[in-house]
């Protein structure tokens, strides 16, 4: 009885006998093909049948390149998504700024408008400060040096009056807004011709004008304009709008609130009338 | 005493050796020939280290390789070459591959078929006076460290166990 190792190196043996022969063939058949190309025709034939084959596993084939295509465009997409997010932020922000620098260039060109009206007298001024307490409201603003601003000197926008500058240093003045309460300016309503003053309320945007009996015509909507009493002030400068007329039980004169044309906060920059202009500085044909 | 029978599906080794050698012979959609898996060889490695006595022969291997040449039109005889190398391994180290953790395995395979790869294309490269690509190489190596899903598709399955 053959022991169990020799059986296991017998078999060993002959397995490896056989290991030899088939790499003796395949060599042979690799020599073959590399230097006769001995198997070339059958490789052809063969080939049309690859052919078919592949062309049957086409539908597969399609399938499975449109699932792939289908992540790698959806991670694609989310990658995009996102700087596109990121692209948005940035042009928000650059539209912000735009629309910024557009109402500036706005501004610019209807204060321009006026200076082009009238040549002499303007001086444009910036302001850089503004106080808005019901006491005491007034802008600070900057000019070129040496500009003959004084005291005194009326503020407009390119609606209307803003105020008038009450002191004066080496670059910048201090301009009395015309709400404010201790402001007043001399009037003179457009449809009718009728001279008053008009006094700030203390409120935003909000005049009066006051010591007007009951029986002078006066309507809501009448512009107000300044009426250049004295020669020493512009005539023609808008003032503000007539909102509300009411009678005062108590006084023979009548209660006439206006609001004010020029909204000091809306604009950075305005024109201060140094000289006396005409009165086509604004078209009061297009007030009424 | 009880003893383990294993028992080997030789349906189930039919069907993964026709299906590695459609992949093998074909390729993978969307993949170039030089990248394509070599699954046959993954599959005839597994059946010969794990199948024991119910392993692949050498004639049959031999035969494979040879289909997978004609069909794939590559150099006759290369395959063949290589699956026979596979079998002479799994013969020598079979035993002790089986006993060995799943990293090392993969690990062996990686560095076999590695090998398999330089050498068969190599001696190839070197008559012809061509360089190897080294893009196919690395492809190999790749495709060799799926070993693990091989070896979790064709799990042997220990379907009785009788008492002596």
């Amino acid at each position: 009885m053959p022991l169990a190792s020799n059986t296991i190196k017998g078999n060993r043996f002959h397995f490896y006998v056989k290991f030899l022969v088939y790499l003796t063939i395949a060599l042979c058949f690799i020599f073959l093909d590399l230097n006769q190309r001995t198997f070339t025709p059958i490789k052809d034939k063969l080939s049309s049948f690859e052919v078919a084959v592949n062309g049957s596993f086409r539908p597969f084939k399609a399938w499975l390149d449109d699932f792939s295509i289908y992540f790698s465009s959806k991670v694609e997409l989310v990658r995009e998504n996102q700087k596109l997010k990121t692209a948005k932020i940035y042009s928000d922000v650059q539209l912000q700024k735009l629309a910024a620098t557009e109402k500036r260039l706005e501004e610019l060109e209807s204060l321009l408008e006026l200076r082009e009206q009238s040549a002499t007298g303007m001086h444009a001024v910036t302001v850089i400060a503004a106080s808005d307490s019901p006491y005491d409201q007034w802008l600070r603003v900057q000019y070129k040096k040496n500009a003959p601003i004084k005291s005194g000197d009326y503020v407009v926008g390119a609606k209307g009056l803003i105020g008038q500058v009450i002191s004066v240093e080496e670059d910048q003045a201090v301009v009395r807004v015309v709400s404010d309460q201790r402001a007043s300016v001399y009037v003179q309503v457009l449809r009718t011709g009728f001279r008053a003053v008009v006094f700030g309320r203390g409120k935003y945007n909000s005049l009066e004008l006051k010591f007007v009996p009951e029986e002078v015509d006066i309507k809501v909507d009448d512009i107000l304009v300044t009426s250049g009493l004295g020669g020493r002030y512009p005539y023609g400068i808008p003032v503000g709008k007539v909102s509300s007329v009411s009678t005062d039980l108590t006084s023979n004169f009548s209660r006439i609130l206006v609001q004010s044309l020029e909204d000091p906060n809306a604009n950075n920059s305005f024109i201060a009338l140094t000289g006396l202009t005409g009165d086509d500085l604004f078209s009061l044909d297009k007030l009424d | 005493m009880s003893v383990l029978i294993q028992r080997i599906s030789n349906i189930k080794m039919t069907v993964s050796i026709v299906i590695g050698l459609i992949i093998s012979s074909f390729g993978l959609p969307g993949l170039s020939s030089s990248t394509a898996p070599d699954c046959l060889a993954l599959i005839i490695l597994y059946w010969a280290m794990l199948g024991g006595d119910h392993g692949p022969r050498l004639s049959t291997v031999f035969v494979l390789g040879m289909v997978v040449d004609f069909l794939g039109g590559q150099i006759v005889g290369i395959h063949a070459l290589k699956y026979l190398c596979l079998v002479a391994l799994a013969v020598q180290f079979s035993s002790r591959f089986r006993m060995s953790a799943r990293l090392n395995r993969t690990v062996f395979v990686v560095l076999t078929v590695l090998a398999l790869e330089v050498i068969s294309h190599g001696l190839v490269s070197l008559y012809v006076g061509a360089s190897m690509d080294m893009g196919r190489l690395v492809a190999v190596a790749a495709w060799g460290m799926t070993w693990s899903l091989v070896e979790f598709i064709l799990e042997k399955n220990y379907s009785r166990v009788d008492r002596l």
